[in-house]
């Protein structure tokens, strides 16, 4: 090893020591990919097919149960020694690498260069702006962070509401009654609050079940629910 | 799932966990320091929706460009100086204050040296020299020929020769 390239792996060295993620930002991440897939779960219970939704929701469960379980423990190998742990172990026996494929096209992703002459690629727009972290990092706590993520109970709670609106309304009546008990406070209110209006409706659409929906379409104009729960009681 | 980043088995919370600080590093020497927890964020989202998609070979590498993308992105639409301006350095961990200033004094200087590369010399560096992917991996995963990633790095550590050249001339004359 010629002067120059210990020079390099001294700085490589000493670079992998101090450049570490901020402690807040493993917790932030998960959040925000909780919430990004929590998002997939509200479109696709508002305004899919039942079967769809229970699909998303078998979806979301898998990927919720991983986040909110990265969320919550780190990984032994993520020690402060893992940069060094790391290094230099990854590819380093390249006769036993396969081919990879790059990610594919992708809002936030545009596929990479074909070739060294290849011009560089488009510019999308990404489906979420990145500044959004430090957007969120800077903001006050908002009101959801005060309510508990969704587990793999109460999405099935939901769903099987869903499921039950259209063959038997009281019985999803039942499952919302159980939800709103066990789930009192969950970012899952709104999808939770809409159901209970369409099942009231299919059940007794009267004066109180009508008070609900337009109480609802006066707090949540913008909801992907907005026009199921308007159309209910007539 | 194997710890050396080749997997067969994929799930995104063995990836997040296992390679939180290595994406968020990448993301930070591609990107530079005001990017990095963007991009880290980002590229996460990314990640989730595309693992499937994840076929096998080098899952650094995999990542590596996913993160890429992502900092290009990012960068088209905020340019370095700007996010540089929004860094907060994080504090330091406990350490002997003189190896810790000389720590990040190298670090400093490498990143001051990778802000001098054109971007795919750049991440040709910050892949092979930085975080040691094989040529071979990040050849496939970017889509270039290998012997472009060998330029490329080649180039780099030229570069890296002729800058640290110039800093001990610097200092000699100082």
């Amino acid at each position: 090893m010629n002067p120059t390239e210990r020079q390099l792996a001294d700085m490589v060295a000493a670079y992998r020591q101090v450049r570490r993620p901020p402690k807040h930002l493993r917790l932030q991440v998960a959040r925000n990919v909780s919430r990004a897939q929590h998002q997939v779960v509200r479109r696709w219970l508002a305004g899919m097919g039942v079967g769809a939704a229970a699909a998303a929701a078998a979806i979301f469960v898998v990927h919720l149960v991983a986040v909110q379980s990265l969320s919550s423990r780190r990984d032994p190998a993520a020690s402060p020694n893992e940069a060094v742990y790391e290094h230099r172990e990854s590819d380093g026996d390249s006769s036993t690498v396969t081919p990879s494929r790059a990610p594919a096209a992708d809002p936030a992703v545009p596929p990479p260069p074909a070739a060294e002459t290849t011009a560089a690629p488009s510019s999308p727009t990404p489906a979420r702006s990145p500044s959004s972290t430090t957007q969120n990092r800077s903001r006050p706590p908002s009101p959801a962070s005060t309510t508990t993520a969704p587990n793999t109970r109460e999405i099935r709670l939901l769903r099987e509401a869903e499921v039950a609106l259209a063959r038997d309304p009281a019985a999803a009546q039942a499952l919302l009654t159980t939800h709103r008990k066990e789930f009192p406070a969950t970012i899952l209110s709104q999808e939770r609050e809409a159901l209970e209006i369409l099942a009231d409706c299919a059940v007794s659409p009267n004066a109180e079940a009508r008070r609900r929906r337009d109480a609802f379409g006066q707090r949540h104009p913008g909801s992907a629910y907005a026009a199921r729960v308007r159309a209910a009681c007539r | 799932m194997a710890g050396d980043g080749r997997t067969t088995n994929l799930g995104f919370e063995e990836v997040f966990r296992r390679h939180f600080d290595y994406v968020w590093r990448v993301a930070h020497a591609v990107a530079g320091p005001g990017a990095a927890d963007d991009v880290t964020q980002e590229a996460f989202l990314v990640v989730r929706r595309r693992l499937d998609e994840f076929d096998g070979g080098s899952l650094r590498a995999w990542l590596f460009t996913v993160v890429r993308n992502v900092a290009r992105n990012y960068l088209r639409s905020q340019r370095r100086r700007e996010a540089r301006l929004r860094a907060v350095p994080e504090p330091a961990p406990a350490r002997d204050p003189d190896d810790e200033v000389a720590l990040r004094q190298a670090a400093d200087l490498l990143d001051q040296f990778m802000d001098s590369l054109p971007a795919r010399q750049r991440e040709a560096f910050v892949a092979v020299e930085l975080e040691g992917l094989t040529a071979r991996a990040v050849a496939e995963a970017l889509g270039v020929p290998t012997r472009t990633v060998y330029s490329r790095v080649r180039t780099a550590r030229e570069a890296f020769a002729r800058f640290t050249a110039d800093q001990r001339a610097m200092e000699a004359a100082s």
